[in-house]
């Protein structure tokens, strides 16, 4: 997650914004981590119970990290499952090949 | 010496010895005693970034401790981190045995013995893995479900179709109605795989859509933990029965929208996907354009939803998203 600050920090004025949902429902131990880490995300609670879950009632999610890449109609447009030390430049591609349309 | 003080010191001996084969590799402390003593040292395995320290502390308590119940699971974390994130299998296997020589309990004994079958098959040492399967399977002892699905992993590994096939059989009659249907499509999975791999693939092909039925694909269109090999291996029974149609339907959404982690997978995917399209009539050179024009057709629109922030003001999705692009991202903090 810090890793995507410069991302970020690039991009955010030309339309980019990072939403973080937490899977742990650890509010303490995100407030920390966000803390420690600087980051300036928006960050959802995931809420809890099959109804107010995001992750198991909307998303259907079951693997962590797992990240989208939705374009300004709210069409996903990439899927990343797991983040790799570099994943940082192919999310920089694709948000230039989004922004650019 | 009377008869009476003979039985008495016949039965203090028997005494004595069921206390030291109690305590043996476990010196005189309880199970309790030796929980509390894993736990405090898992504790600091948790706190520890260094994969060397990790190990050396597992190592140290399993030395010291062979026979306690959390010896195999201790034994487990020192493989991960000395050996296994280095692909290090030959070394995983001469630590397995070592340990095995120092360990009387069965139960411990049986746990390292799974983790020994699973770097076999990774070794694709066939023959001690089907003796050691074998005799794992023959034992007297009852496996239990999780036990099973062990070898089960490690047969698939290790590409013995016959063993994953009985296994998988014997697993989904001991499942109950209401057992979770993901574990229930995981195995229905690696039995339409082990069938296909039988030359069985019209079998298989039913087997395969059980196991989707289960376990339905998640919101972005593609199958999740621990049913993400689904599309790869359905595809690929679709395309050697000839149905490549079929397998572009069940394959399109994973191969052209998820980056795996593995690139490894990735590129398979991706090389699957070609092969797929080019089987099913396709001109090649028409294969980028076709990509460009199902991301399109198939891409999936999020859903408006709320959720508190951090600061506890619930906020829209429509509200928050980026008016170019939007990253979301599922995390755990760690």
């Amino acid at each position: 997650m810090p890793r995507l600050k410069d991302l970020y920090s690039r991009y955010n004025e030309e339309g980019l914004e990072i939403v973080a949902i937490d899977r742990a429902n650890d509010r303490i131990r995100a407030d920390n981590f966000i803390r420690e880490n600087e980051l300036p995300f928006i960050f959802l609670d995931n809420g809890t119970g099959d109804e107010d879950e995001l992750v198991a009632s909307v998303f259907v999610n079951r693997v962590f990290p797992t990240s989208y890449f939705i374009d300004d109609e709210g069409y996903i447009r990439y899927v990343h499952i797991g983040f790799e030390e570099g994943d940082e430049d192919l999310f920089e591609e694709e948000l230039k090949e989004i922004m650019s349309e | 010496m009377k008869n009476g003080n003979r039985q008495k010191l016949l039965l203090l001996l028997i005494l004595l010895a069921g206390v030291f084969i109690a305590s043996c590799g476990t010196g005189d402390k309880s199970p309790a005693e030796l929980q509390a003593e894993f736990e405090a040292v898992y504790e600091r395995y948790r706190e520890s970034e260094d994969p060397a320290e990790k190990a050396d502390l597992m190592d140290s308590f399993a030395t010291e401790n062979p026979d306690a119940e959390s010896a195999g699971r201790a034994i487990g974390m020192v493989v991960y981190n000395r050996f296994s994130q280095s692909g290090d299998s030959e070394g995983a296997l001469a630590y397995l045995n070592e340990k095995l020589e120092g360990i009387s309990s069965p139960a411990v004994k049986r746990s390292v013995n799974l983790q020994k079958l699973e770097i076999l098959a990774e070794l694709g040492r066939d023959d001690e893995f089907s003796s050691l399967a074998n005799q794992i399977l023959d034992s007297s002892t009852p496996l239990s479900p999780g036990e099973r699905k062990q070898i089960l992993d490690s047969a698939v590994k290790a590409e013995s179709w016959d063993l994953s096939e009985r296994l998988t059989g014997i697993l989904l009659e001991e499942m109950e109605e209401d057992s979770d249907p993901y574990t229930k499509s995981s195995i229905l999975m690696q039995k339409a795989w082990a069938e296909h791999k039988l030359g069985r693939t019209e079998e298989a092909l039913q087997v395969f859509e059980m196991a989707a039925q289960l376990a339905p694909r998640n919101y972005a269109g593609y199958y999740e933990y621990p049913v993400m090999e689904l599309e790869y291996q359905w595809a690929t029974a679709l395309l050697e029965a000839g149905k490549a149609e079929e397998a572009l339907g069940v394959f399109e959404p994973r191969a052209l929208f998820v980056k795996e982690e593995n690139k490894a997978l990735q590129d398979s995917y991706q090389a699957l996907l070609k092969d797929v399209y080019l089987e099913a009539g396709r001109d090649e050179a028409s294969f980028d354009a076709y990509k460009a024009q199902r991301k399109e057709e198939l891409a999936t629109q999020v859903p408006e939803f709320s959720a508190p922030d951090a600061g506890g003001t619930t906020r829209s999705f429509s509200e928050i998203r980026g008016d170019e692009a939007t990253l979301l991202v599922f995390w755990f903090p760690t």
